[in-house]
């Protein structure tokens, strides 16, 4: 077989087999000059290559058990009654009994079974009398293997130096002796491999010393990775920064005001209650505005929802549900009058909800909203329609929807081609003009969850993923080619 | 959002009017376009999702009488033809003021000759439980009552008015006679809205002219009335603490009857503040020019008051010169009637989104207009990318854990002790225990992202970068001064921590590692101390707290050496990773960071 690529390990194995055609493992690592790692690595090589053939042999060893060991003089019991018994002539049961302990039963039944003693009654008394010599075997079962036993100081001895049926006479006594089988792996050379080439020169054939085989499978090197979430989240920083958008960042825990107030939504609404809000339990910490602007805002509640405006209600503090708190306080804080802007916020948003397959109750939103002379909802589809287009999602339409504090509204809808359908992603519109009182142009704003993107990139159809960290996801997970 | 099954076929027949006959495909292709998400479309049966600011979407022949509009069938407003405003006669529903205190709305209303069928009677109980829990804020704002007026035995006038706890009659659903205290104790609706009327010493009802007991709000109706398949006159009674809010859901319920074939008849109600509901339509203007600069269209008037009549609302025509260009875009002003039963439309904007519903969003092509601005990301996420970058490339997976964790992970299984109430920061009636305290350290999640993944190979090693919660305004290390508001209540700092398990792992992998990624935020990595000391999470023996040279710009906190203490690194206490079933050896750290990045010398 000239040509084939022998790493070195396969060179020497197959010259060390060469001289010494069947050896183990061990045997071989030792003769070819190997560790035992690399020698296991090269009969694998060689064995997928149809250059080694393995077999493997069992072995079975025995060696002196836990009662084995106890035993006086390494004598099994029949044989210290025997002894008793030739020595001292015929005795009492109950002497016998007293001298032996505990295994003169297991011995007595022995020695009775085999006829190697009787028993008679003598003046009401039973007496033992061993048989005559030339009845007793010289070697007792299992005698012979103890010694062999006592002679390697209790084993481990192969079970093949043994008489068979000598060992199963032991080996049927509780843990007298006890039995391992071992299985050796024997490595020999195939017919195949008596024409490789295993010299170790250099430069003969195409065979070079130090090639390697360049198709073997390795193992998977360890790699550190951001999180996908987090790729994605940073692949939508970039999409806002170069549309012209700048970074705004706040704190997630909000008072009330901002995070509902000033947008609006009525006091008694539902989505403030505590089914849907978390609130915290930490004293109120200001509504962090100026008195103008809460004067304005307790004004519009009273027109807008025909019901008294509470401030201590407005003071509770909030895990945000949304980053508009964010956007829409650099809007109104923004030091002196606020020209033309485009900002964006990214951050972690809560929601009191049970957490199923496509619920989080905290989860990563974005935002965006453009301030400028002449904004158009139009403008904003045509915004929207750019940002997924930019993000790999070509297809996009809008439907009208509902949110309390921007009029018109819309929904994005985006074509995903594995699912084969529309996708609902950000929710957008334009401010109401109460949220936005004050500022030179109406807002506009669009936003939602990016676990929705990323889960239309990478394929995940359960949300609770992207948190769970499950480490063999996040080492594998992978992009879909289509997003 | 509520979500409701209709009939395609149903559907076609209530939109359908005169000789035009509207398709299946029609009503499921503009369904959306009415801002209603189709969630399931199977056969005859369509469920669909809508908005809370149109319960009117409840029933189908509420939907039909929007599909109408929007596909031409028929447009403008949906007359209620209830009658004259206030009708000749006494009151035909007298409030007393015993109720005043308790519960002081109540309004109505009388719809005759129509034929319920059981399907119409399950929507009708939908449109109501959606009113209750929305615009009713679950009963205790508004509460309906629909009734068999025949059935009325003692008949009108009828009064409002409050019983004692004993009073006596059989209320809905059941056969025998229960007192008030009986009814909030013993039944369903009792147990669930007793707490509305709870504290008083009387209960609103609504007694007959014989003094029979017709309802007793907002808890339950009275057997006697009980609406079936088949009924053919429905008195609704509204009460309520807001009359806004009552005459809303009045109208909503009105209107729906009147499309479900019931012609209507006002009541005359008096007593208290109550009046006759007066079921106006209202005029609300809007200028076609505005509509024209917020949706970036040209409409012209007429455009613009034919969307508008596409969504059941009614311009008034203007006569003459108020017309505005046929031709070109319009400047004019519209003055649009809007019915009762669209309280969600209260000013110029509203008709504009209206506008844009009657155009059909799907007409309206987007533009892109180049950015006038440059766009920059938040300078105090850079360093996190420096961070990252460094962990990533000493082979480390980043893990997300959430901010709001809970007591188990963060505390009992981290070996810290619980902290008193006082110190935790936790969420009021959380819907699940998984998330119910803010996070004031990241470690603890990272242990425990560990014990989820003890069948994954090993060496684990992972990081998070994430902000954590301490109570009581203190001001977190390294936090700018220039930004922190005044006193919030709960401070907000951004740490970093890392954990490496496998069964070489350690405290000097810890510290190296630390002192990398350390180093690529700040400037001298060899800056990095490690001194004993004793944490919960970590071993005794081998753990440090880690100090860095506090940075402020000007280098002169660096030339007086002033140390400041950013976290902990050590080997994880065994007893934490055998709690956790953890069985190899992990080593990690948590430090602050600083929020922006050093100034450059």
């Amino acid at each position: 077989m000239p040509g084939m690529v022998l790493h070195i390990i396969e060179k020497k194995i197959i010259s060390s087999l060469r001289s010494e055609p069947r050896q183990s493992l061990d045997m071989l690592a030792g003769s070819a000059g190997l560790s035992l790692d690399q020698a296991r690595r090269g009969v694998e090589w060689l064995r997928h290559k149809g250059l080694a053939e393995v077999s493997e042999s069992e072995e079975a060893a025995i060696s002196l058990g836990r009662n084995g060991m106890r035993l006086p003089h390494m004598a099994l019991p029949e044989r210290r009654l025997l002894d008793m018994l030739l020595k001292g002539g015929p005795q009492e049961i109950s002497d016998l009994r007293d001298g032996m302990g505990p295994p003169f039963g297991a011995a007595m039944g022995i020695v009775k079974r085999n006829g190697w003693a009787v028993t008679g009654s003598e003046k009401g008394r039973t007496v033992v009398s061993a048989a005559p010599p030339k009845d007793i075997p010289s070697m007792l079962p299992g005698e012979a293997t103890l010694r062999a036993l006592a002679g390697a100081k209790g084993g481990p001895i192969s079970a093949d130096s043994v008489d068979p049926s000598d060992l199963k006479s032991l080996l049927r006594r509780p843990e007298l002796v006890t039995k391992t089988v071992t299985k050796t792996k024997h490595v020999s050379l195939s017919e195949a491999a008596r024409s490789v080439d295993a010299s170790l020169d250099e430069g003969r054939g195409e065979a070079k010393a130090g090639a390697i085989d360049v198709g073997a499978g390795v193992t998977a090197a360890p790699r550190g990775r951001r999180h996908p979430l987090k790729e994605v989240i940073s692949e939508i920083r970039e999409v806002f920064v170069t549309m012209g958008f700048s970074e705004v960042s706040g704190r997630v825990v909000q008072p009330c005001f901002w995070n509902f107030d000033a947008l609006l939504t009525p006091q008694d609404h539902p989505s403030r209650e505590m089914q849907d809000t978390f609130y915290l339990d930490v004293a109120p910490g200001g509504l962090d505005s100026t008195p103008a602007h809460v004067r304005r805002i307790s004004k519009a509640h009273r027109d807008t929802w025909h019901q008294k405006w509470d401030v201590a209600e407005a003071g509770r503090m909030v895990l945000r549900t949304h980053t508009t708190c964010v956007t829409l306080r650099h809007l109104l804080q923004s030091p002196g009058a606020l020209g033309d802007a485009r900002i964006f916020s990214l951050g972690r948003v809560f929601r009191n909800e049970k957490t199923s397959y496509k619920h989080l109750a905290e989860f990563t939103q974005v935002e965006g909203v453009v301030h400028e002379a002449g904004s158009t909802i139009r403008g904003l589809m045509g915004i929207q329609a750019e940002f997924y287009r930019r993000l790999g999602l070509p297809k996009v339409k809008f439907w009208p929807t509902f949110f309390p504090y921007t009029e018109p509204s819309f929904q994005s809808m985006v074509y995903n081609e594995r699912l084969g359908k529309w996708v609902e992603l950000f929710g957008m519109g334009i401010f109401h003009p109460h949220v936005t009182r004050g500022l030179k142009h109406p807002v506009l704003a669009w936003g939602g969850g990016v676990e929705r993107i990323a889960m239309l990139k990478y394929g995940v159809d359960d949300v609770r993923e992207f948190y769970a960290n499950n480490l063999g996801w996040l080492r594998s997970a992978r992009r879909r080619g289509d997003a | 959002m509520p979500v409701v099954e209709l009939s395609y076929e149903r559907l076609a027949g209530l939109v359908s009017l005169g000789g035009t006959r509207v398709s299946r495909g029609e009503i499921s292709e503009r369904l959306p376009y009415l801002g209603l998400d189709i969630e399931s479309d199977d056969g005859d049966a369509v469920r669909i999702e809508y908005s809370p600011n149109r319960p009117d979407y409840a029933t189908d022949v509420g939907v039909s009488l929007a599909l109408q509009g929007l596909l031409g069938v028929s447009g403008g407003l949906v007359p209620l033809d209830a009658g004259p405003a206030a009708p000749p006669g006494p009151d035909r529903i007298v409030a007393r003021r015993a109720v005043a205190g308790v519960r002081p709305v109540i309004t109505g209303i009388m719809a005759r000759g129509g034929a319920l069928d059981d399907h119409m009677l399950r929507q009708l109980v939908t449109l109501q439980e959606d009113l209750h829990l929305g615009l009713g804020r679950g009963r205790r704002k508004v509460a309906i009552g629909l009734h068999d007026a025949s059935k009325i035995s003692g008949g009108f006038p009828l009064t409002y008015t409050a019983v004692p706890a004993g009073h006596r009659f059989v209320p809905l659903n059941e056969t025998e006679e229960m007192t008030v205290s009986q009814i909030i104790k013993g039944t369903k609706a009792g147990r669930a809205y007793g707490h509305l009327v709870a504290g008083h010493e009387r209960f609103p009802a609504i007694l007959d002219a014989g003094g029979n007991t017709v309802s007793l709000p907002p808890i339950i109706n009275s057997a006697m009335t009980a609406v079936t398949a088949g009924t053919t006159d429905i008195f609704v009674d509204v009460t309520g603490m807001s009359r806004h809010a009552a005459e809303d859901a009045l109208a909503i319920v009105a209107v729906t009857l009147r499309a479900a074939g019931f012609s209507l008849e006002r009541i005359g109600i008096g007593g208290g503040r109550n009046r006759t509901p007066p079921l106006e339509t209202r005029t609300v203007q809007v200028s076609v020019g505005r509509a024209n600069e917020m949706l970036g269209l040209g409409l012209s008037v007429s455009d613009a008051a034919s969307c508008l009549e596409r969504c059941r609302l009614q311009p008034v025509p203007q006569d003459g010169s108020g017309s505005g260009g046929q031709n070109g875009a319009g400047d004019g002003v519209i003055q649009c009637l809007v019915p009762p039963y669209r309280p969600d439309i209260a000013s110029e904007v509203d008709l504009i989104e209206e506008i844009a519903l009657g155009y059909g969003p799907w007409r309206i092509r987007p533009v892109l207009s180049p950015s006038k601005t440059f766009g920059a990301r938040d300078a105090a996420s850079v360093p996190h990318d420096a961070i990252d970058m460094a962990m990533v490339g000493m082979g480390y997976v980043e893990a997300l854990n959430p901010g709001l964790s809970n007591a188990r992970i963060l505390y009992e299984m981290a070996g810290r002790r619980t902290p008193p109430r006082s110190r935790m920061i936790s969420a009021v009636d959380s819907k699940s225990r998984e998330h119910s305290v803010l996070r004031d350290s990241i470690l603890p999640g990272l242990v425990e992202n560990l014990s989820r993944n003890i069948h994954e190979e090993y060496p684990q090693r992972l990081y998070e970068t994430g902000t954590v919660f301490l109570k009581g305004g203190l001001r977190a290390a390294g936090a700018s001064r220039r930004t922190a508001d005044a006193s919030p209540p709960v401070s907000e700092t951004t740490h970093v921590a890392a954990i490496t398990a496998h069964a070489d792992s350690g405290f000097s992998e810890a510290k190296s590692v630390l002192q990398t990624a350390l180093g690529a935020v700040i400037p001298g990595a060899s800056e990095v101390r490690t001194a004993p000391a004793a944490h919960h999470m970590f071993a005794d023996g081998r753990c440090a707290k880690v100090s860095i040279i506090a940075h402020d710009g000007t280098g002169r906190n660096r030339a007086r050496g002033r140390r400041r203490v950013v976290g902990y690194a050590g080997e994880i206490d065994p007893a934490i990773l055998s709690a956790y079933r953890i069985r190899v050896p992990a080593a990690g750290f948590e430090v602050s960071l600083p929020d922006a990045p050093p100034a450059a010398a």
